[in-house]
């Protein structure tokens, strides 16, 4: 379905859905049932306050930690089932025994088992998403046709490469396509549980205000529940059409077998849109947001909600600048044989589709601060600027890498406001490890384009001082790394085993400038990934079995 | 070189009989065709070339050793390809390299020196769906090359394609089988086809499938054949035998 049919047939059913409300109103003519526009001006209102988007922040993070939860064990249990023949019939009589039982009357022994918090609520709905999955996951393996098996088999495939390179993209859609028709279920089956046990949500919003007659707030309820639901339902529904166009006519081809012409790529349009933003460099960063929970959890209290938000904003800051990046340097990585294959010079995302795909991951990182504080709402915004800036800074001047690395040591600082609403000297001093961390790896990465930069007169250290200068700035950059984590040891009065992880990163900094040498730079890729990703964990390991140890000590 | 010596398959616990006593053997660098009706057992006799179907009795062998399984030196290109919708062109070539472990940088080199001789450079990051029948096949074909093997099989490769198309495939199939030395088993349902591409060309009957003949074809191997007398007549030959089957 085209964008713009879409929204005009929103608008065609929401004010059809207006009118029926409007006259049942004036036909009920009873408080039960407030005007319609009397309910939105009430929503508007709502919308401003912190009450209700704690309401809907809670709600949220419910269903999607549910909705996640289902997928990740119910899609690789569905793969094994539709593909091992012995577990399928082993495990197929037993789940399709228990497929059709509404797993509502379970409720009372996961309360009794799980108690009256968050968790029984995930698991209750995440049990019900977890078979819906599972069972369309399976038929969509067994739906695969041989031909794909015995051409990989020729190949000398074993099941591993089959399940890599045929099970799994072949059985993605079908997961998706379970999870957009759920949406509906699972908004049901969290009303229900937020009814009861609980004093927060969006169900709580609605049960309480009906008791206390209350009932235009009871409807600012309602209409948040909807948009709930509605976002979930259209992301689905985006992963769908976006990813995969041909399976874009909606409800009534939802049960068509999908045949090989139209699976295609839903897997590798994924594929796609993570190499274009290095998820996988994700590992990266995300080490230290965990270690900022970590030291910031001594000083304030630190729940699970704030650090679902917490990763939420990150993925989508993320996301949204790699996103850009790649945006703003189409035309650049167009001439460099290097990044050529990139997938917008490539053609393989269209500017279209990377515009959308940056709007939507700004508005996650929007919306998930928002739901963190207001005070990190109105940050969010410089962020984003900084982020995108960023993408420009090597068009002018060679000091880009430094500022990469500025952009992205905003993540520890960022964590610290986020829980505690203040900064502090303390993490500042992490944030300049990961500043001069990454600003030392990236000047090691702009080696390899050394020839490209100065032939297009872009900035990098390398392309202004040359390679030899370039790798002595990137030395100079990890040994203050290395210092000044070590100085974490004094600020955060960390246990003595710190140290010993420090020792051991300075180590592997080492190795890996060994690896780069100025007449040979096919290290490089490996130096990058690899003992940078071990690197970037072990930062995490040294500040949590620091802090661990200085706990029970 | 490949060596079958009555070879046997049965389906169904026995009660198919398929193959039933095949001998042939095709020579390094030698191309066969195989020509027989409907439903008699050329796609199985294939599979077990290919290594896939598990053959009853008899012995196959390929460059001197017992068949055991897929093998690196034999290609297999399937009656549909079997091309992964959800992979592009290029990854799709390079599928096979990347089974056996090839290294990135051999990878990029083998692919795109293939899909260039094909013609396939600039579709490369399509994917199957948008491509057409004799560009689809010409993916089967460059998937099939990435490994540098020495047997190719296929199966009706060229049966969905116009004639226009199927012509011209064919020539490049000549070229290539020339330049990589390859050996060539091919079924195929066109008389012509058989004897434009086949060095030898064996004539199978129903089910369960005998051999009718093996007819040797020495004109082939040129594109000027298919204008030639010898190849009119040898497809009224051909044409004589499969008819009395
Ligand atoms: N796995 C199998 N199990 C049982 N029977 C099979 C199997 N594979 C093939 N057959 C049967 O074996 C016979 C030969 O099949 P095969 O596909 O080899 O024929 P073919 O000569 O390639 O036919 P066509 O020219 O139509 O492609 C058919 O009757 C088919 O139904
Ligand atoms: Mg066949």
């Amino acid at each position: 379905m085209k964008p713009a049919r879409t929204t005009a047939g929103y608008i065609l059913s929401a004010a059809m859905a207006l009118l029926v409300w409007k006259l049942a109103a004036l036909a009920v003519a009873s408080p039960i049932l407030p005007a319609p526009e009397d309910a939105v001006r009430a929503f508007l209102a709502a919308a401003g306050t912190a009450a209700f988007w704690k309401h809907f922040g809670i709600s949220a993070y419910r269903v999607i930690v549910s909705i996640l939860a289902a997928w990740c064990l119910a899609f690789p249990a569905g793969i094994i089932i539709g593909y091992s023949r012995r577990v399928d019939r082993i495990v197929s009589p037993l789940v399709f025994m228990i497929y059709p039982i509404p797993k509502i009357v379970l409720l009372p022994v996961i309360l009794l088992l799980f108690g009256l918090g968050d968790l029984s609520k995930i698991i209750l709905i995440g049990i019900i998403l977890f078979f819906q999955i599972l069972v369309a996951t399976r038929d969509g393996v067994k739906s695969i046709d041989e031909k794909y098996y015995d051409s990989l088999l020729s190949m000398g495939a074993t099941d591993r490469d089959i399940i890599r390179e045929v099970v799994w993209p072949a059985a993605l859609p079908h997961s998706f396509t379970a999870l957009r028709i759920t949406t509906g279920t699972a908004i049901s089956v969290l009303f229900f549980v937020e009814s009861f046990a609980t004093a927060s949500g969006l169900g709580y919003m609605i049960m309480d205000s009906w008791a206390r007659v209350a009932y235009t707030e009871m409807f600012v309820g309602i209409i948040g529940m909807s948009i709930l639901g509605l976002v979930l339902y259209e992301t689905f529904r985006y992963l769908e059409t976006r990813i995969c166009p041909w399976r874009a006519s909606g409800e009534d081809k939802v049960d068509d077998p999908v045949d090989g012409g139209t699976v295609s790529s839903i897997l590798s349009r994924i594929v796609i849109y993570a190499r274009m933003i290095k998820f996988s460099h994700t590992v990266f960063a995300l080490p230290f947001a965990l270690a900022s929970l970590v030291l910031v959890w001594r000083s304030a209290p630190l729940d699970v909600l704030t650090a679902f938000w917490i990763i939420m904003a990150m993925v989508g800051a993320r996301s949204a600048a790699m996103g850009f990046n790649r945006y703003a340097d189409a035309a650049i990585d167009a001439k460099n044989p290097r990044t050529a294959e990139r997938e917008l010079p490539s053609g393989t995302i269209s500017r279209h589709d990377a515009v959308i795909f940056i709007a939507a991951s700004s508005l996650l990182f929007v919306v998930s601060s928002a739901l963190l504080s207001a005070l990190c709402f109105w940050l969010s915004f410089p962020v984003l600027v900084m982020l995108f800036f960023y993408s420009y800074t090597k068009r002018f001047t060679w000091l880009s890498h430094i500022i990469l690395g500025f952009a992205i040591s905003m993540v520890p600082i960022g964590v610290w406001i986020a829980i505690t609403g203040t900064l502090s000297p303390g993490i500042s001093v992490l944030s300049l490890v990961l500043l001069t961390y990454i600003a030392g790896f990236d000047v090691l990465y702009a080696c390899q384009d050394i020839e490209f930069d100065r032939q297009e007169k872009l900035q990098s250290i390398p392309a202004v001082f040359g390679i030899r200068s370039a790798l002595r700035v990137s030395t100079l950059l990890h040994v203050a790394s290395v210092l000044s984590l070590a100085s974490l040891y004094w600020i955060f009065a960390l246990h003595p085993v710190f140290l010993a992880f420090v020792a051991v990163i300075a180590v592997l900094f080492f190795i890996e400038h060994l690896l780069v040498r100025p007449d040979d730079l096919t290290k490089v890729n490996v130096a990058f990934y690899h003992v940078n990703s071990i690197i970037s964990v072990l930062f995490f390991a040294a500040i949590l079995a620091g802090e661990l140890l200085r706990r029970v000590s | 070189m490949i060596h079958v010596e009555s070879l046997h398959k049965e389906f169904d616990g026995g009660t198919l009989r398929v193959l039933d006593g095949i001998d042939f053997s095709v020579a390094d660098g030698e191309s066969m065709a195989i020509i027989g009706p409907s439903g008699c057992g050329k796609t199985t006799l294939l599979y077990i070339l290919a290594g896939l179907t598990a053959y009853g009795t008899g012995t196959v062998t390929v460059n001197g050793t017992p068949l055991q399984g897929p093998s690196r030196d034999t290609a297999f290109i399937l009656q549909d390809f079997g091309l992964l919708p959800w992979k592009t062109i290029w990854q799709n070539v390079c599928l096979g390299m990347k089974l056996h472990g090839v290294s990135r940088p051999e990878q990029n080199t083998v692919a795109t020196e293939l899909l260039e001789t094909l013609g396939l450079m600039q579709h490369r990051n399509y994917y199957p769906a948008r491509l057409s029948g004799g560009e689809k096949q010409r993916v089967a074909i460059a998937r099939a090359l990435a490994l540098n093997p020495d047997i190719l099989l296929m199966d009706e490769p060229f049966s969905s394609l116009d004639t226009f198309t199927r012509e011209k495939l064919q020539d490049t199939l000549l070229e290539i089988r020339h330049s990589h030395r390859l050996t060539m088993i091919l079924v195929t349902h066109s008389i012509e086809e058989a004897v434009f591409l086949g060095d030898k060309i064996m004539v199978m009957s129903r089910r369960p499938a005998r051999i009718r003949a093996i007819v040797n074809n020495p004109g082939s191997g040129t594109r000027a054949f298919r204008q030639e007398d010898a190849f009119f007549a040898a497809c009224r030959s051909i044409r004589e035998m499969v008819e009395e089957t």
